[in-house]
């Protein structure tokens, strides 16, 4: 047998439609952050994302016999993930506190490095949008957290939030509005 | 007026560490989780009913923003202000057939010879009556032993496991106060000279490793010992143990 690159995901999902645990487990690596950071954004809390992920990934492999050959497996896994963790947020009875801070540096650009001083309004300025964004509704807060925060495409984006992917343009949209209601109160 | 767009684009998030999902799902499938198509419905897919039935107590985590320096913004998504306590439902896992630990959620199982070679920090303790543990699970950042029950030592709960030793390269202490939810007692102690602390009741714990500030849970029910040493090994021995025999069984690592 030849071995010698990373096998594609279509071949490990072939694989691990056969009982191949190990193919399994590399899928399950490759996109377990995404998921797990999913299932974050909609719990609110990590043992909560962390058992939401980890019980759509094993109800995920249950289920691959139904998976569509060829199609992204990405957007089927979040649909998966993103109900159980949604399962559990109703289960947990109240809205659950989700806590995520910027980190301290933002994502690198080419330009020079920033003054003190603009580093410090930057900060600040991180610090009003997290929080606006805080205090938006939670579809609102789902919908930008998809999108800007975890990258996920449309399609995902509406496997995440278990929409049909045609509305995840015109709610983000609305989105955004009421996050930039939300901040220009906070400058007035 | 401001790019939101790009704003938001620019923003970059401290996510939590992501669990080692692909170790704990291979451990569950391992363990007898087949495919749909030959086993269609398994009764110990009712994890929530299981979780509840399982639950003993509510577990208190805290959770931790950054120090106030002026490097971070630490910031409130949803009204977190810097320190949050959270009452969380049970964190006691369900009893799962097969390996022994295999339902706690600590990573891939391994041989001895496995973990060696893959956590070149693995020592094993020697205390008198434990014998070579009875399962090994490698994490993402820590190793397990897993002990089943053997004279001395009861069976905790309903893991079927009387003690989990894990370690960890990392450092405890700056966090450990502020993890301790009501109900949690601490003492400090010494072991071999390094700083430990017994806690007796449900806890979990924060810890500060080369990934940033880490949560674990509570995982058997009973007592937590946690030693910080001086070679940077955090130790910590679970289990329905008295503070004299945890100590005897962290001083009995080498």
């Amino acid at each position: 047998m030849v071995v010698g690159r990373p096998l594609e995901e279509t071949e490990l999902v072939e694989r691990a439609r056969t009982g191949d645990a190990g193919a399994y487990a590399a899928l399950v690596r490759g996109h377990e952050e995404i998921a797990f950071r999913t299932a974050y954004l909609i719990t609110g809390n990590t043992a909560d994302a962390e058992d939401a992920a980890q019980e759509g990934f094993v109800k995920a492999y249950r289920a691959l016999p139904r998976f569509r050959a060829g199609e992204p497996l990405r957007p089927w896994l979040l649909t998966i993930v993103a109900n159980e963790a949604r399962n559990r947020r109703r289960s947990a009875g109240r809205r659950a506190a989700l806590a995520l801070r910027a980190a301290g540096e933002e994502r690198p650009t080419r330009e020079a490095a920033p003054s003190p001083e603009e580093a410090l309004l930057a900060g600040e300025r991180r610090a009003a949008l997290l929080g606006a964004l805080g205090r938006l509704r939670e579809d609102d807060r789902l919908v930008i957290g998809c999108r800007y925060l975890l990258e996920l495409s449309e399609a995902e984006t509406a496997a995440a939030l278990g929409v049909r992917p045609g509305t995840v343009k015109s709610r983000l949209s609305r989105s955004l509005e009421r996050l930039r209601a939300e901040l220009g109160d906070e400058d007035a | 007026m401001r790019d939101l767009h790009q704003e938001l684009t620019a923003l970059s998030v401290e996510w939590p560490a992501t669990p080692d999902l692909a170790g704990a799902v291979a451990a569950r499938l391992a363990a007898g989780e087949e495919p749909v198509r030959r086993r269609p419905r398994l009764p110990a897919w009712r994890p929530a009913l299981a979780y509840g039935l399982a639950a003993i107590a509510a577990t208190f985590a805290i959770v931790m923003a950054a120090s106030p320096d002026a490097r971070s913004a630490v910031l409130e998504w949803l009204g977190l202000k810097s320190v949050k306590v959270e009452r969380r439902e049970p964190t006691a896992p369900p009893p799962r057939p097969g390996r022994l630990g295999s339902g706690l959620a600590l990573g891939t199982p391994a041989t001895l010879g496995e973990a060696r070679d893959r956590a070149a920090f693995l020592r094993l303790p020697a205390a008198e009556g434990l014998g070579r543990p009875d399962a090994i699970y490698l994490g993402g950042r820590n190793v397990s032993l897993v002990y089943g029950k053997r004279p001395g030592y009861t069976r905790a709960g309903t893991t079927g496991a009387a003690v989990l030793v894990q370690e960890f390269p990392a450092r405890v202490e700056p966090f450990i106060e502020k993890t301790l939810g009501a109900g949690s007692r601490l003492e400090r102690l010494r072991v071999r000279g390094d700083p430990a602390y017994f806690i007796t009741g449900a806890h979990g714990f924060a810890y500060e490793s080369e990934d940033g500030v880490l949560f674990e849970e509570q995982r058997l029910a009973g007592n937590t010992l946690l030693v910080e040493r001086a070679d940077g090994l955090l130790i910590r021995i679970e289990g329905d143990l008295e503070r004299d025999r945890a100590v005897a069984i962290a001083e009995s690592i080498p």
